[in-house]
């Protein structure tokens, strides 16, 4: 990946110091800016929980039923690393239940709250990140996801998993070619209508306009209390990141950036559907693995956040067409693995497979991504895989999770299981934290956790 | 008096059901669920002076706040605006909001992401840039920095709600002053406008210039008393009489606001605020959303989705415009649905030339359309209905099934597919092990009472073969007994006060966009006591609430 940050490699850079110890202060800066560079993070959220006697390689092989074709896959299998052993650690006893509890909590590490329903507790990592660190893409972070739609009141808060904050819920974005113009949109040759003046003419309009939002924001946040504040704050700040978008010039991988400005969906047609409509859920949970790719690999959005569809989903996967598959996943197969159901158990390995081939093609996709520097986008991202549960009974022990991806070298071993025994699910924020450039010693409501136990990090 | 009877009922039938409830399986959080009407901590209440509409005034106000406006508000007032076709692209450019115990605008899950902002930004600039400046803005001088002062002053005037500051002036004179021409400049100014907190917010404030004080008590200014009216009754900012009403004063009285009440009810805007409000209450959704198995339900196909919906959309506005408009009405009237309906085939021997069997079909829990939507994909949802009655209609809070609920559900499961028995035998488990039991015996029973009724609100006596028993149960309630049908427990439901106090939390949660809490017991009860004594009118339940102090009065949170 041509970005900048990746400009000089250290091995670059110990080549051009002539030495592995005299290292002279130019290129000693490089490092530091080395020090911070961080992959591109993705993070996925699947629902229901997995088979845990199918999806766990066991002993020292690295076979599994539900994850073989990932494992295998000459390219992804040896960048995966598996996390054994991760417990959903409550602090009380939230309102709703595991999906509920493991929707909300897996990636802000706080339980859920009621608002009316039950609704995240705090902020996500993803959106912690967002606060904290400088992200340099366009996009500091973006959520989207498949058949995430409205619901009832006992289901709103698992519209969406991420939260700026307690209760304030990041809205799912479902339409897939609005998000390529989005995305991609921004990056096209603009019609040469009115030329360069115009164009900078309108971009100075532009900016006009929304620093008169950022003052009238600015004037009704002096009005309010604590509380109130919050709304106005998480506005500002998208307002001010828009500008930052428009008066930066978007510049994808400058070595890609042609490439990266024809981006298009591979399937045209294909429109986002409400609640319990999965007539499209298929074709979109590939047209949005390659959106992802897209996005990462013309390195446009610091952290993408993508759900299949919504806390505790109701798919009945028509699409796949397996035998035994009963009238709602949900309730007839998933709640219903509990090891003495055999043709629950053999639905839910094949449709964990399903998601175990999703995460494999955004891997391969990632892969087929060259960086000028010989690596690729797969080497330079993490992919968390998640899940709301361990098990499809609401079991919260064991919740199946996959980093996919060399993460810019951040994670010095790939290829490998960490089966240390259990660790509370807090350290998977702690991880990306750390990861991604934030240290930090634990997260969520557990400030001591630290990383994964037994995950090499660089 | 009333209010302690009011109370007195709900305390015993609602909170003393879910204690049962909630002892028996834990993981509830009763704090924080709304509660019941009635439900009140004690040392809340207090009577201060004024108060209109007959009602008792309350001290526990509102803290002051601000709350995005919804998909449909939003969209409402650029159609204002701009026109239909603007609207049209907000409908589209914009994501749809959940729907929270039936209703769009509650205010903790509206805010302002980075992805809502840069879709309402770029909103903005396409709506500008198509706007039709020669009728938005007509000038006719060559000099035309009068002109674009004057359509700074009327477009954000009629976005805002109230009159422009001159920092917003100059902001906007600014903005405006980098077009390289007058359309430009117009266009400018509607591109922030639309984008501009003052037109995406609902503020309730008070005036910029009262002085802090914690804790005191702020009066709304007379332009949000009138965008808190428009919003409630017509989805978008005031009109230009309600404009005109507040600039003359004629909102400090309760006796204005109701006036304005009125006049707004009887505009066709008015009745489609009442029919979202009964919609939410009865929590209902679009029928071509729901999901049916096709196995199960075959017969569900568009066209019968979209006659349920036509029909169940028609008895809601008849209730409102040419019915009673009571809240009994909902439930005591026959639907007069002809014979040539495409329901025929769902309704069966119920329609006959005459009309419904008014036996079993009387109010709207007795429509295929409600029947249809309340309850589950493959089969008729006894579970489904009875929360519906126990949560929605009764506002008896039900938590979600806890974990060990759940790993029940695992252990017990409920086959669709077994056609060996009756939904109703299927259920049995829910009130032959106790851990079930404790939950699903206080709504179950009212579900098992419409199992006469199908997944499409088809009558059936049988069922795969079996016969079908619809004996259900009210309990915990001040209309207790057995029923069967719809009907009958129709009839029951029109004589509850507690359904009477249900509604009036309901129209709470939609006129102040939250659930209600602790500290608004005393307007809950007031504004019960009054719908009753006044027949139960919905209509009432807006002027109860216009007419409140507590509507224009909210606490100093700074």
């Amino acid at each position: 990946m041509s970005r900048d940050r990746f400009q000089f490699s250290r091995r670059t850079l110990l080549r051009a110091a002539g030495s592995t110890l005299l290292v002279p202060p130019f290129l000693r800066h490089a490092f530091a800016q080395e020090a911070v560079s961080r992959p591109n993070l993705v993070l996925l959220m699947q629902t229901n929980g997995t088979n845990q006697a199918s999806f766990w390689p066991k002993g020292s092989t690295w076979d599994s039923p539900i994850l073989n074709e990932l494992l295998t896959d000459p390219k992804v299998g040896p960048k995966t690393t598996l996390i054994k052993g991760t417990k959903l650690n409550l602090k009380g006893s939230p309102q709703g239940n595991g999906h509920d509890w493991g929707w909300h909590s897996l990636y802000s590490g706080v339980d859920n709250i009621s608002k009316g329903a039950p609704a995240g507790g705090g902020p996500s990592v993803d959106q912690i990140l967002a606060q904290k660190l400088a992200f340099t893409q366009p996009f500091k972070t973006l959520h989207c996801g498949v058949n995430a739609a409205n619901y009832r009141l006992i289901n709103a808060g698992r519209a969406s998993f991420p939260c700026v904050s307690a209760g304030l819920q990041v809205p799912c974005e479902l339409d897939i070619y609005a998000l390529y113009t989005k995305l991609f949109g921004s990056l096209m040759p603009k019609p040469n209508d009115g030329g360069q003046a115009a164009a900078a003419l309108r971009l100075k309009q532009r900016q006009s306009v929304l620093d008169a939002v950022a003052a009238d924001l600015t004037t009704l946040q002096g009005r309010l209390g604590a509380q109130e504040r919050v709304k106005v704050d998480a506005h500002l700040s998208a307002v001010r990141d828009f500008e930052r978008r428009l008066s930066t010039t978007l510049s994808a991988d400058p070595a890609r950036a042609p490439e990266c400005a024809s981006m298009k969906p591979s399937k045209a047609g294909v429109p986002s559907t409400g609640q319990g409509n999965e007539a499209n859920a298929d074709a979109l949970n590939h047209l949005f693995m390659e959106l992802i790719a897209n996005a990462v690999a013309c390195n446009l959005v610091g952290v993408l956040t993508f759900q299949f569809g919504r806390g505790g989903e109701h798919f009945h996967f028509d699409w796949l067409k397996i035998p035994g598959m009963r009238a709602d996943f949900h309730d007839d197969i998933a709640h219903k693995d509990n090891g003495s159901d055999a043709t629950a158990a053999s639905v839910m390995v094949e449709v964990n497979k399903y998601y175990a081939g999703l995460v494999t093609e955004l891997g391969q996709r990632l892969a087929s991504f060259p960086q000028a520097d010989g690596t690729t986008a797969l080497d330079n991202s993490l992919v968390v895989w998640g899940n709301e549960l361990a098990t499809g009974p609401h079991g919260i022990d064991g919740v199946p999770l996959a980093f996919v991806g060399g993460a810019a070298g951040r994670l010095k071993r790939t290829g490998y299981m960490v089966d240390v025994g259990t660790q509370v699910h807090q350290r998977l924020g702690c991880t990306i934290q750390n990861v991604m450039g934030m240290p930090s010693d634990g997260f969520g409501w557990v400030t001591d956790s630290g990383p994964f136990a037994g995950l090499e990090l660089a | 008096m009333k209010s302690a009877i009011w109370r007195s009922i709900a305390l015993s039938g609602g909170l003393s059901l879910l204690a049962g409830c909630q002892g028996s399986i834990g993981g509830a959080e009763p704090s924080s669920a709304p509660l019941p009407p009635g439900a009140a901590g004690s040392g809340s209440v207090a009577t201060p002076p004024g108060g209109g509409g007959g009602a008792t005034a309350c001290q526990a106000l509102p803290a002051r706040r601000i709350r995005r406006l919804a998909r449909r508000e939003y969209a409402n007032v650029v159609s204002d605006l701009l026109g239909a076709a603007a609207a049209d692209a907000v409908l589209a450019a914009l994501p749809v909001e959940p729907r929270v115990r039936g209703f769009d605008n509650q205010d903790a899950f509206l805010f302002v992401s980075g992805p809502f902002q840069e879709a309402v930004a770029e909103l903005a600039a396409t709506l500008a840039a198509k706007a039709d400046v020669a009728a938005l803005a007509p000038c006719s001088t060559s000099d035309t920095q009068p002109c674009v002062a004057s359509f700074i002053r009327s477009f954000g005037s009629r976005a805002y709600g109230r009159d422009l500051t001159q920092d917003e002036l100059d902001r906007a004179t600014s903005v405006a002053a980098l077009g390289e021409s007058f359309a430009v400049s117009v266009r400018l100014v509607i591109e922030l406008v639309l984008q501009s907190p003052n037109l995406l917010y609902l503020t309730e404030l008070g005036s910029p210039n009262a002085p802090v004080a914690a804790q005191a008590t702020v009066s709304l200014t007379s332009d949000e008393l009138a965008s808190q009216l428009s919003f409630l009754l017509a989805g978008t900012r005031p009109d230009v009489t309600l404009r005109e009403a507040a600039k003359n004063g004629q909102l400090a009285t309760a006796a204005g606001l109701r006036a304005q009440a009125e006049r707004m009810l009887a505009q066709p805007s008015g009745v489609a605020a009442l029919t979202r409000f009964i919609v939410g209450w009865l929590d209902l959704g679009p029928l071509s959303d729901m999901p049916k198995s096709a196995e199960a339900f075959p017969e569900f196909t568009d066209t019968v989705a979209s006659a349920m919906q036509a029909e169940l959309d028609g008895f809601v506005t008849e209730q409102l415009k040419g019915g009673d408009g009571t809240l009994p009405s909902f439930f005591t009237t026959v639907p007069a649905t002809a014979l040539a309906s495409p329901l025929s085939a769902i309704y069966g021997a119920d329609l006959q030339m005459s009309g419904l069997d008014p036996s079993r079909r009387r109010g709207v829990l007795s429509l295929p359309g409600l029947l249809t939507y309340h309850s589950a994909d493959a089969h008729s949802g006894p579970v489904e209905r009875g929360l519906l009655v126990r949560r929605q209609l009764l506002c008896q809070d039900v938590p979600p099934p806890p974990q060990s609920a759940l790993d029940r559900i695992a252990n017990l499961p409920v086959d669709d597919l077994d056609a060996a028995h009756t939904t109703r035998q299927k259920f049995a488990a829910h009130v032959n092990e106790p851990s079930c039991k404790a939950c699903h015996q206080s709504f179950d029973p009212i579900g098992f009472g419409l199992e006469d009724m199908d997944g499409l609100g088809r009558y059936r006596t049988t069922e795969h073969g079996l016969p079908v028993d619809s004996h259900g149960e009210l309990t915990g309630t001040d209309v207790d007994g057995p029923f069967e049908g719809p009907a009958a427990l129709s009839a029951k439901l029109a004589q509850s006060k507690q359904v009477a106090a249900c509604m009036v939390s309901h129209f709470f949660e939609l006129a102040l966009a939250r659930p209600a809490g602790v500290d608004d017991a005393c307007v809950l009860d007031a504004w019960t006591s009054d719908f009753v004594a006044g027949g139960q009118h919905i209509e009432d339940l807006v002027f109860a609430y216009v007419t409140h102090p507590a509507f224009g009065a909210r606490k100093d949170d700074r």
